[in-house]
């Protein structure tokens, strides 16, 4: 099908508003009666919270209320809590939040709050939390991971003897696997590269802080927050509030920036909402770039052992990768084992052999951060390649070519089945279009001081889910409503998925409005906005919905006109008989139609399968005696 | 502002981190609006004595705005929190991301790191003050969507008043002058290039 708007530049609706600036990010929002909240947070990296003393800070004139972990919902540890209770774990660990009438009076109670900690042993290092009689990050264990229950894991200290100066120590695993014969495969292999790695730990550091603004009315929270997702994120931001999900009203048009640190919402957003509860009025939780330090998340570090067996020609048929994870207090990095995933999908090796400690360490949380996991473990593993190719003597996209996945590729330790892969062609398509062969005897050559590199590197992420939900809509004045859950990270997927509708239904974009950004317009259970998958995942959604408009569209003009469904077309903004073209309706008059027609056509009837968040927006909008017919389709189903 | 007009090598003026020690030193915090100015280390915040709000009169984006303002009140503060133009953004509060930049008398600076009193009778003008006197979009934001600047657009504020400045300062900058002008402005989400050729765009342009 030949395409009006799929891969055609477009200038996104919301881009106007940055560069004028009025693009309103969740601080830039203010309501009559606000109070401001600062937090109180740990200036000790581990300690037990002996006692809390609020008194004087009650007394003092303009403070509205304080809250602390006992007013917020509880989750089991090692989850990331609201505010930390009995025990802190790093520098800037959130205690308790001050609501006042201005920042000012909210930092001095602040100073006025007396704590007594008992100070713990901390750790910042992962290897001195696994030597024998090192400290433990919480006083419950130093290890603990999606999947991985909470426990003390101690290494022997002749683990740490026989490794030497310059190799990692590597004693029991908190997660291991293998598949095929790795002994083997080293001992076939002409070439074996062994190295001993460190990645370092970095902040997300989003332009935009954190900030959260919070009211409620009528029994609903209205919060305005900066998140990279929406309607993936009602439930866990509902969840922090404890509220159910209905009762939640996101505005989150605009965000700064999140690089995985803002994906499903995150616990300090229920701060300024609870707080407004507790104290019925609205609070606007800012947050500086010091406090954003502390809770903007990080991205882990490895320690690593990687040893790789290759034949002469360059296969690789045994891997060996060790990976200690410095994971932050909380168990909220899954890095290591998208790392173990990468290796057994970038080179599918013949045999590999996996194991991992994620070690909770007195460092800020950490959290997916672009490419979590496969971005560190390509950073330690590509050079390796390098350096086989080298010894083999074998060209350095060959020695990647050989080892990269087709449409027969696995992954993981199940090996599972990839769908469909093009490595191989895309290294191609890559050495053709950078000269790879001319330009590589640029390597090394001096000019002057300066030395010429050319190389190739390959990296992976896995994206694209499916399992949601699409809501289109018509207005009696003929407008195409694309009402879209995902984000706007700035990736403007919002507008590029809508071209999807937009086109398979031919209406032309002028006519195409965008709901999003605030879940009072009525917006569906939709695709996360993280792992580089909301354009391919809501780009399906988006093809799935629109075929079920075509049907109603068709439904309808057989009612209206006579005949079958099926004698209809869509096209150009009206349906159409394919043998009698005077028999037409246009989008006005279905939409017309629709609403006279009820029941699936303007979204009084629903499918069973949607989610209860689509359902909610569903029943804001429709019955409403303006739209038609709304539509929703389950991708699940399809 | 006292290297308001330094001249360097590549012949433009910069401003960006007249930073004025004794307010960092100070640490104070502004009641009237509610924020607090400064938060930079934690904890020992509290109003200095003496450190009343006074009328002056800022001229912002060709307006003269009667405002009340502390001592040590920064720029960036009373235009977003008293003027209420939100545009503005506070990044990182300490002179290294740019996202609050604004022109005084024309030179982009940064308004976290700049005293209110000390542009008194100054020109100031921010992001809402770029567009022409109908709304029509200065070059620089036409170029700035032509070439897709934004990302997350948290910047972008900031990137639009640098790039206006170091046009009105250079109109025909060369890219390396050009990347020397947008140097300041910090973009996370990396879309350094785009803003770059949103700058050169704009200077071809009348």
């Amino acid at each position: 099908m030949a395409y009006n708007l799929i891969g055609k530049d477009f200038t996104p609706m919301d881009v106007e508003a940055k560069v004028t600036g009025r693009a309103k990010y969740a601080e830039d929002f203010r309501a009559d009666n606000m109070v401001f909240c600062k937090t109180l947070t740990s200036p000790i990296p581990h300690a037990k919270i002996k006692s809390i003393d609020t008194s004087e800070a009650l007394k003092m004139p303009g403070v509205v209320g304080i809250l602390t972990a006992d007013d917020v919902p509880q989750f089991p540890p090692p989850a990331l809590p609201i505010l930390a209770k009995d025990e802190v774990y790093y520098v800037g660990d959130p205690i308790l939040a001050v609501a006042a009438d201005n920042e000012e009076i909210a930092a001095n109670a602040i100073e006025a709050i007396k704590i007594e900690f008992e100070q713990l042993p901390h750790v910042v290092d992962p290897l001195e939390s696994l030597f024998p009689g090192g400290p433990n990050a919480r006083t419950a264990g130093n290890v603990a991971a999606g999947q991985i229950k909470l426990q003390t894991v101690k290494w022997d200290a002749s683990d740490f003897a026989s490794a030497g100066d310059s190799k990692m120590p590597m004693g029991r695993a908190a997660e291991e696997w293998s598949y095929g014969d790795v002994d083997a495969g080293f001992k076939n292999a002409k070439v074996t590269i062994e190295e001993t790695f460190v990645t370092g730990t970095y902040s997300h550091n989003c332009m935009e802080t954190r900030s959260t603004f919070a009211y409620w009315q009528n029994g609903k929270c209205f919060l305005h927050g900066s998140n990279q997702s929406h309607t993936a994120a009602i439930a866990n931001i509902a969840r922090y509030i404890d509220i159910p999900p209905e009762n939640l009203v996101l505005i989150a048009e605009y965000c700064g920036g999140g690089f995985g640190s803002k994906i499903p919402g995150y616990p300090n957003m229920a701060i300024a909402a609870l707080l407004s509860k507790k104290i019925n009025r609205p609070v606007m939780h800012r947050i500086s770039r010091t406090d954003e330090y502390g809770i903007g998340a990080a991205r882990p570090g490895f320690q690593a052992y990687i040893k790789m067996g290759f034949r002469a020609d360059g296969k690789l048929l045994a891997a060996d990768m060790y990976l200690v994870q410095e994971s932050g207090p909380h168990a909220t990095a899954g890095d290591f084992r998208a790392a173990g995933n990468a290796l057994t999908m970038m080179y599918q090796p013949e045999s590999c052999k996996f194991r991992s400690v994620p070690v909770l360490t007195n460092t800020v949380p950490m959290g997916a951060h672009r490419g979590p996991g496969e971005n560190q473990f390509a950073a330690l593993v590509e050079p390796m390649f390098d350096k086989a190719a080298k010894q083999l003597n074998i060209d350095r996209i060959a020695i990647r070519r050989i080892n990269a996945p087709d449409n027969n590729g696995k992954i993981g330790k199940e090996r599972g089945p990839l769908t469909s892969a093009f490595q191989k062609e895309a290294l191609d398509k890559a050495a053709l279009m950078f000269k790879w062969s001319d330009r590589k005897k640029l390597s090394g050559q001096k000019t002057g001081n300066k030395v010429t590199g050319i190389g190739i590197g390959q990296g992976y992420h896995s994206a694209g889910t499916n399992g949601f939900d699409g809501l289109l809509r018509i207005t009696p004045d003929g407008k195409l409503h694309v009402h879209t859950g995902i984000g706007n990270l700035g990736t403007y997927s919002h507008s590029a998925t809508a071209r999807v509708a937009a086109d398979l239904l031919n209406v032309s974009w002028d006519n195409v409005i965008i709901e999003r950004g605030d879940t009072r317009k009525g917006l569906p259970f939709n695709s996360p906005q993280a792992g580089s998958l909301s354009a391919s995942t809501q780009s399906r959604t988006m093809y799935v919905a629109s075929l079920d408009m075509k049907d109603k569209l068709t439904d309808i003009a057989a009612k209206s006109l006579g005949g079958q469904p099926t004698d209809y077309v869509v096209g150009s903004e009206k349906v159409t008989h394919k043998s009698d073209v005077s028999k037409s309706i246009t989008f006005q008059q279905a939409a017309q139609k629709a609403i006279e027609l009820g029941g699936k056509y303007s979204g009084k009837e629903l499918p069973e399968d949607l989610n209860p968040i689509t359902k909610n927006s569903v029943a804001g909008i429709a019955g409403s005696g303006r739209l038609p017919p709304p539509r929703t389709t389950c991708l699940a189903s399809a | 502002m006292s290297d308001a007009d330094k001249t360097d090598s590549s012949g433009i003026r910069a401003s960006r981190r007249t930073v004025i020690k004794g307010v960092i030193a100070s640490g104070v915090a502004v009641g009237a609006a509610g924020y607090i100015v400064y938060d930079r280390y934690g904890g020992g915040l509290g109003r200095a004595k003496g450190s009343v709000e006074r009328l002056v009169t800022l001229n912002v984006n060709g307006k003269d705005r009667r405002v009340d303002v502390l001592p040590n009140e920064t720029l960036v503060h009373t235009i977003r929190y008293k003027l209420g133009l939100t545009g503005t953004k506070l990044g990182c509060d300490h002179s290294e991301c740019g996202a609050c930049t604004v022109m005084v008398d024309d030179v982009s600076t940064y308004s976290c790191s700049t005293l209110t009193h000390s542009v008194r009778g100054r020109k100031i003008t921010t992001i809402e003050g770029i567009e022409g006197p109908n709304g029509e979009l200065h070059k620089v934001q036409k170029a700035m969507i032509k070439e897709l600047g934004p990302q997350c657009g948290f910047c972008t504020s900031g990137q639009v008043v640098a790039a206006v400045a170091l046009l009105k300062q250079n109109p025909t900058p060369t890219v390396d002058e050009a990347r020397r002008g947008m140097s300041g402005n910090m973009c996370r989400c990396g879309a350094y290039d785009h803003y770059l050729k949103a700058v050169m765009t704009a200077s071809r342009e009348a």
